[in-house]
């Protein structure tokens, strides 16, 4: 959820229920107040019509009452006054309507009358029907404006942040370039922004470190190994070697090149890692699998393997193609390496390469045969690294690859859609 | 000695050759000078960038052998003042690095040749034999050897006037051979120049004496004397016996 959703929504939940209940408060002191009045009301009429009494000669005429209607009728018995509100019947209205009305005993010229004061409610429950609607309609404007300024608020107070987070997604640790922060006077967000600084700078110098001194390793191994091999070579020169001694030196010549590609293979795999391959080429797979077939060619037809092929359908990948062309080898190679005698079928189809070869039922789960150094037979000349390599370029670009082993053939399928986006 | 007079005898061309070696790892330049030595070159060799820097603008070479780290600077630097020299050496640099930048640079710089360390002395003879025939020669030049006449640049190869059909590898393989007469050729090497890093494919070494075997068998259809031997052990060597 969105920092602002969740703002937004926290507003509500407060503030929606406090609006409510103020509302109804509000309704509930006006109803009172109002309904209050009309009594008070009633009987400051009550004292005045008591005084008019006490001094008038005569009964008033109210047969033309407008406003509050007052009546006076003479009386037989004694009674206490009384308070009470009651429906009557309005002909102009053509309804009932409610009306509040003071009973109460008064004399006149030493006669007893009943005297009855009635005031209509309708009117107060249409004021306060007036003032309610007043009062949520503003309110109602308080609260969106309230909720947009809330809003507009928080967009500008999280602008530094969302600045932040937005460079930090961009942000590669490959690139030399450091991590460029805004300015803000918001002290939170400033010293985010120097713990970020720092953080990110101290990432890139260990990385760089770590880079170049896998670089350097892989580099400095390969100048002893060209001395021994030099010196082996000097030796193998030289006169009267025996057949044993030729031997054991043809022997750790063989190591020393299979030292040397071990030590290769590792750095490529960590240039891999570190994405230190920038270019993207529109990289044709179907001719990088015919140049190393061709190129494979006598291995092929020494080892005796029968490759099918299927590249009528033209696949074109958005990648490095140096990169391409390590994929498709060490994919090809995996599938002509100890498979004498056997079959290849290489197939496109769509997004994907299909490369299925004859070979034994693995021991291990195909999917552990993309791990270092994992290999079915230890002791052969393969490093092992192969398929991590191929793993590790599939991470790179998103490809998505699969290894299956049934009824005799390995099967690996790459899919090759290139959703890829270069940085 | 029979075998040393002849080497330098077809060789002639290649008699009063001087090459540079240009190489922090003493152990190393020594193993280059050791077998350049007996090729019958004239070694000079340089440790760090400023020894090479005053070599470079005060002798001739035919060859110069560039590492690119070297104590002091960059020896890809050392290709430009060989450039502003006007210098007519060939220029191999010999690198730890196989990074195709490096190797792009140096070729642009104007090198003649990458090799990456780990090599085979012999592949780099092969190489500095090459670089120095295409200066020489301007890229015209065949080699000679008894009855075999080697031609790099039109990829062909004659046994007595006779064209010899023979694949890619084969002719490679024979060039390969008649720029290192009379020396030990293992098979890791053969295996490294045919195939590169793709030797890993093939399970054993059989593989490189089918190729040698039909070599050895055109040239002597051909009508050639059988200068192959097989050195038990190690590989093969190239020569009158």
């Amino acid at each position: 959820m969105k920092l602002l959703t969740k703002t937004t929504r926290f507003y509500l939940l407060i503030s929606v229920p406090i609006f409510l209940v103020a509302g109804m408060i509000f309704f509930f002191v006006m109803h009172y107040l109002l309904d209050d009045e009309a009594t008070e009301q009633l009987y400051i009429e009550k004292q005045k019509v008591l005084n008019y009494l006490a001094a008038a000669h005569e009964l008033p005429d109210l047969s033309l009452g407008i406003g509050d209607e007052i009546f006076i009728q003479p009386t037989q018995s004694t009674f206490t006054g009384r308070l009470n509100d009651t429906m009557i019947f309005v002909a102009s209205e053509k309804e009932k309507i409610p009306y509040r009305q003071l009973i109460f005993p008064a004399t006149f010229k030493n006669a007893p009358y009943q005297i009855t004061i009635r005031t209509t409610l309708y009117e107060n429950d249409e004021l306060l029907e007036v003032i309610m609607f007043s009062m949520l309609t503003l309110l109602a404007a308080l609260f969106i404006s309230l909720l947009l300024v809330n809003r507009q608020l928080s967009k500008n107070l999280w602008k530094p942040f969302y600045e932040t987070l937005n460079r930090l997604t961009g942000f590669r640790l490959a690139d030399t370039k450091p991590l460029l922060l805004s300015n803000t006077d918001i002290d939170e967000f400033a010293e985010l922004n120097r713990s970020l600084l720092q953080l990110t700078s101290k990432m890139q110098r260990d990385y760089s470190a770590l880079k170049e001194f896998t670089e350097n390793a892989s580099h400095e191994l390969q100048t002893p190994l060209a001395i021994i091999k030099s010196k082996i070579e000097l030796l193998m020169q030289s006169d009267g070697i025996e057949e044993s001694s030729a031997n054991q030196l043809q022997q750790i010549n063989e190591s020393i090149s299979r030292l040397s590609r071990l030590n290769q293979s590792l750095l490529l795999l960590s240039k891999i890692e570190n994405r230190q391959f920038t270019n993207t080429d529109s990289v044709l797979i179907n001719s990088v699998v015919e140049e190393k077939l061709l190129a494979w060619s006598d291995i092929i037809l020494h080892q005796n393997i029968r490759v099918e092929t299927s590249l009528d359908h033209e696949l074109r990948c958005n990648m490095d193609a140096a990169l391409a062309e390590t994929l498709i080898g060490n994919l090809l190679s995996n599938a002509i390496r100890h498979n004498e005698g056997g079959q290849v079928r290489i197939a496109i189809e769509k997004e994907s390469l299909i490369i299925s070869n004859t070979g034994k039922k693995p021991s291990v789960p195909t999917s552990e045969f993309f791990h270092r150094f994992k290999k079915e037979n230890t002791g052969n000349d393969s490093s092992g690294l192969g398929l991590a390599i191929v793993q590790q370029i599939c991470n790179v670009y998103h490809f998505k690859i699969r290894y299956d082993y049934s009824e005799g053939w390995h099967r690996i399928r790459l899919d090759l859609t290139s959703h890829f986006i270069p940085d | 000695m029979e075998a040393e007079t002849n080497r330098l005898k077809q060789f002639s061309d290649f008699r009063s050759v001087k090459i540079l070696i240009v190489e922090d790892e003493k152990a190393l330049a020594d193993s280059i000078a050791s077998f350049f030595k007996n090729e019958g070159f004239i070694c000079e060799q340089a440790n760090d960038y400023h020894q090479a820097f005053d070599k470079v603008n005060s002798f001739d070479y035919d060859c110069v052998l560039l590492d690119i780290t070297l104590p002091g600077g960059n020896g890809l630097e050392l290709i430009n003042e060989l450039k502003e020299n006007h210098s007519n050496a060939g220029i191999i640099v010999i690198s730890a690095r196989n990074s195709l930048d490096d190797k792009v640079k140096g070729l642009d710089l104007g090198a003649d040749d990458y090799l990456t360390k780990p090599f085979h002395l012999t592949e780099l003879n092969a190489r500095v034999r090459s670089v120095i025939r295409r200066r020489n020669f301007e890229g015209g030049s065949s080699i000679q050897y008894n009855e075999i006449k080697v031609s790099p640049e039109e990829n062909t190869a004659q046994v007595n006037e006779k064209t010899l059909q023979l694949t890619r590898k084969e002719f490679d393989l024979l060039l390969f051979f008649i720029s290192n007469q009379n020396r030990v050729i293992s098979k890791t090497a053969i295996a490294d120049r045919l195939w590169g890093d793709d030797i890993e494919l093939a399970n054993n070494f059989d593989f490189i004496y089918s190729h040698v075997k039909n070599l050895r068998k055109k040239l002597i259809d051909a009508g050639c004397k059988d200068y192959l031997q097989t050195v038990y052990g190690m590989g093969y060597k190239f020569g009158e016996k």
